[in-house]
């Protein structure tokens, strides 16, 4: 297999979850859509130099993950919180969905409650199937080390949606 | 186990439990009902995140990789290039076939004479003032107008299908076949018939004032109250967008644009909102079924008295929409197209002091009051809206300040962000009213950081801007970049260098990259701008406005394919020489497009 179909093959199998994966991560898809782009032009460098790579899988969202590292410290936020809540309309992804919506933004403000090292790992094993061992590789750190992360990242991920959902609970009251 | 050891458990995924482990996790449930709550919570997470919008990559994008990395320096891939050039080359060479078929059906069809320079979408009229000003009456409701064409003589005729761009048909012709033939029909029908271009624009200024287009059966219309606004006022506009068409439609987004005489936009004023990641929630706009209407309602910032001094300024409303997807009809194909209302004339008058607004902020490590009154001391008359901003050491706050009656908000902080050892508050606040100059407040914590508002505002810059250089020679320019410099050398007589500025930028390879800006002044008072910037950029996006547009009008400039399209009644021209992507910006009343297409073929390296 050639270098560019090696690279084309592996754009086509993985670029819909780098996509997914950055976008949610950054809670914004245009920004998203572009590091994705980011990540596989990084990867093609890299493979043209000659990298020899036995699990792309965990290696590619290993370089999405820098790549996203990257553009936190560039943008110095680690978390958007709107200081009073904006009248969302149906979007272009979920036409006609009001209720889909809400379940959305609850689930995104909870995500962006989390820091970037719990984040991480939560969308990693729970919106991209990825196991505690491929987490360990992408982040390059211990399995054990993974699974603290996830046990906090779950049990702050669980208590952001529950004060989410409270606050809604209120708002639907007044 | 024991409760603690079965929480971690549960947070990993059941299927990476051994056979033990489960056995052990799901006794203790049956006895635990904290744990097992936890694990009713865990198993919700999982589909809970199901919700998000999972996003790929439009086939353009990947095909802008593809293209980028066919790029790389072929030093570190040659040996491999020879043989992956086979499948490469074979897929453009199929796309370029089929394009050309297409392309040659496409004139083979066309009943008027075509020329390379012609341009589909006529420019802006302008009806004059009416005395006294009133509302103009409306355009009488007529059927989706025939295509258009403005030739070069600046009549109109009737247009045959616009041809299809090449460049963005060949990104997809790599794709394998079943995807090229039907994104190739998506892309055909985006933009032939009853979407061939947009249709001339109404202009009616005066009080209140209005600019309107139409494309296909898509009329777009931006509203506005009046056209003299207070040098530092914030406006409102209503834009509206209606389906008189047969099919459905998909709005993607409409947005303002205030430009000054040369097509600028003016430096964002009070400040540039601060770049959150993820943005505000948007404006969703969605589907539009035929007869329906949709209506927003967005606001615009008008310069302060110091910038407004001897320019002009124009506001016009762009909507991109899009089509229904040939394989799937209930969503929107991936190719955007464009209507522009054309520019309304604003009247920019000086304020007086009583005009301005003022604005008390109080802040502590809790949360903040807001305060704003008019000169008097009064509550200000009308709607009033502004942004709120804070930034911590650890995240940002950001959101609207929402109408009320009584001129005061407040709030608290969110408590992740001033928990102890958080050391800092930096805060800024606008706020606007019709007919008041918008009032600006910044303040911080610890109260005695002495810092400027220039400098609280720098805070919130997630990235120093690029570094802005000036030359005073395009000799000097080329000296000291130590790069092939581009210039144009038949401007028409009188043609005079106004700038050369370079913008110094860094790719994210780290590759210091090339951007210079020309500025030339033309008789009568009219800029033309040659932009000079690296080719690689051009081929993933970053260049090319006009290459991509799906309205690009194909030119030649000197041998060489060139896109040409207009916006808000200037031309942009785009094409490559060597490795430099080159780009023309000047004003369509003052440049014909075969003037702009001989001084594009003028362009030449310096000598």
């Amino acid at each position: 297999m050639t270098l560019h179909s090696e690279f084309e093959a592996l754009l086509h199998s993985y670029q819909h979850s780098i996509a997914a994966y950055l976008c949610n991560l950054l809670d914004d898809e245009e920004r998203g859509q572009e590091l994705a782009q980011e990540t596989f032009l990084r990867a093609y460098r890299a493979l043209a130099r000659g990298l020899r790579v036995d699990h792309p899988k965990a290696w590619l969202f290993r370089i999405a993950t820098n790549v996203a590292k990257d553009e936190f410290r560039r943008a110095r936020l680690i978390k958007w919180l709107p200081f009073q809540s904006v009248e969302h309309e149906p979007t272009l992804q979920v036409p006609d969905a009001a209720d889909c919506v809400a379940d959305q933004l609850l689930v995104r403000s909870a995500l962006a409650q989390l820091s970037p090292d719990y984040r991480v790992p939560l969308l990693l094993h729970l919106g991209e199937g990825l196991s505690t061992n491929e987490i360990a590789e992408v982040l390059n750190i211990s399995q054990g080390a993974v699974k603290m992360r996830l046990c906090r990242a779950r049990e702050q991920f669980r208590r952001a949606l529950q004060n989410g959902a409270g606050s809604s609970a209120e708002d639907e009251r007044r | 186990m024991k409760c603690k050891q079965v929480q971690a458990a549960l947070a990993i995924a059941p299927r990476e439990w051994s056979e033990a482990e489960r056995q052990q996790i799901e006794t203790h449930l049956l006895t635990c009902a904290t744990c097992a709550a936890i694990a009713r919570d865990y198993t919700r997470q999982a589909s809970q995140l199901t919700v998000l919008p999972r996003p790929s990559l439009s086939l353009a994008q990947q095909q802008a990789i593809l293209s980028q990395a066919s790029r790389a320096p072929q030093r570190l891939w040659s040996r491999r290039l020879v043989s992956a050039f086979g499948v490469v080359a074979g897929a453009l060479i199929l796309g370029v076939l089929v394009m050309s078929l297409m392309w040659l059906f496409n004139n083979s069809m066309s009943s008027s004479p075509v020329t390379r320079t012609r341009v589909l979408t006529p420019a802006p009229t302008l009806t004059p003032t009416p005395a006294p000003p009133t509302l103009a009456p409306a355009v009488p409701p007529s059927p989706a107008p025939p295509p258009t064409v403005m030739l070069p003589d600046g009549t109109f005729a009737t247009a045959t299908p616009a041809p299809i761009n090449p460049i963005a048909a060949t990104e997809f012709a790599a794709q394998q076949a079943t995807r090229v033939s039907s994104r190739a029909t998506e892309f055909a029908r985006a933009i032939q018939s009853p979407f061939p271009t947009a249709g001339p624009v109404v202009i009616h200024t005066g009080q209140p004032a209005s600019a309107s287009v139409q494309r296909g059966g898509l009329t777009f219309e931006l509203r506005l109250p009046k056209d003299i606004y207070l040098a530092g006022e914030g406006g409102l506009a209503e834009v509206s967008v209606t389906n008189n068409g047969a099919e459905a439609l998909f709005i993607r987004d409409a947005s303002l644009a205030l430009l000054d005489a040369q097509g600028d936009e003016p430096q964002p004023w009070p400040w540039e909102p601060i770049p959150m990641i993820g943005g505000l929630p948007s404006q969703g706009w969605g589907s539009l079924t035929s007869g329906q209407t949709l209506t927003r309602t967005l606001k615009f910032q008008l310069p302060p008295l110091e910038q407004t001094a001897g320019k002009s300024y124009y506001l016009g409303a762009a909507l991109e929409f899009n089509r229904t997807s040939v394989a799937f009809p209930e969503s929107p194909d991936d190719i955007y197209l464009r209507a522009e209302t054309g520019l309304i004339p604003l009247h920019v008058a000086a304020p007086t002091a009583m005009q301005q607004l003022t604005a008390s902020l109080e802040i502590d490590w809790n949360g903040w009051q807001l305060r704003v009154t008019d000169a008097d001391g009064h509550l200000p008359r009308g709607p009033v809206w502004g942004m709120i901003e804070a930034l911590f050491s650890n995240g940002a706050m950001s959101g609207p300040l929402q109408e009320n009656n009584d001129g005061q908000w407040s709030g608290q902080w969110d408590r992740s962000f001033t928990a102890p050892g958080q050391d800092h508050i930096f805060v800024r606040v606008w706020i606007a009213a019709p007919g008041y100059v918008t009032a600006a407040v910044t303040q911080t914590l610890p109260s005695d950081s002495a810092l400027s508002s220039a400098e609280i505002n720098r805070q919130f810059n997630a990235s120093e801007p690029p570094a802005r250089r000036t030359f005073t020679s395009l000799d000097e320019a080329q000296t000291r970049l130590n790069a092939a410099i581009y210039h144009p050398s038949r401007l028409p007589d009188g043609a005079v260098l106004e700038d050369i500025v370079h913008w110094d930028s860094v790719s994210y390879d780290d590759q210091r990259r090339l951007n210079l800006v020309q500025t030339y002044r033309l008789p009568g008072e009219v800029f033309l701008t040659l932009n000079q910037s690296p080719a690689e950029g051009y081929d993933a996006r970053l260049w090319g406005t006009a290459r991509y547009s799906p309205d690009a009008q194909l030119v030649t400039v000197d041998s060489t394919t060139g896109y040409l399209i207009q916006r808000f009644g200037f031309w942009l021209l785009d094409w490559t020489v060597n490795d430099h992507a080159l780009e023309l910006h000047v004003s369509m009343s003052a440049i014909s497009a075969e003037e702009l297409l001989r001084i594009a073929a003028g362009v030449q390296p310096l000598g």
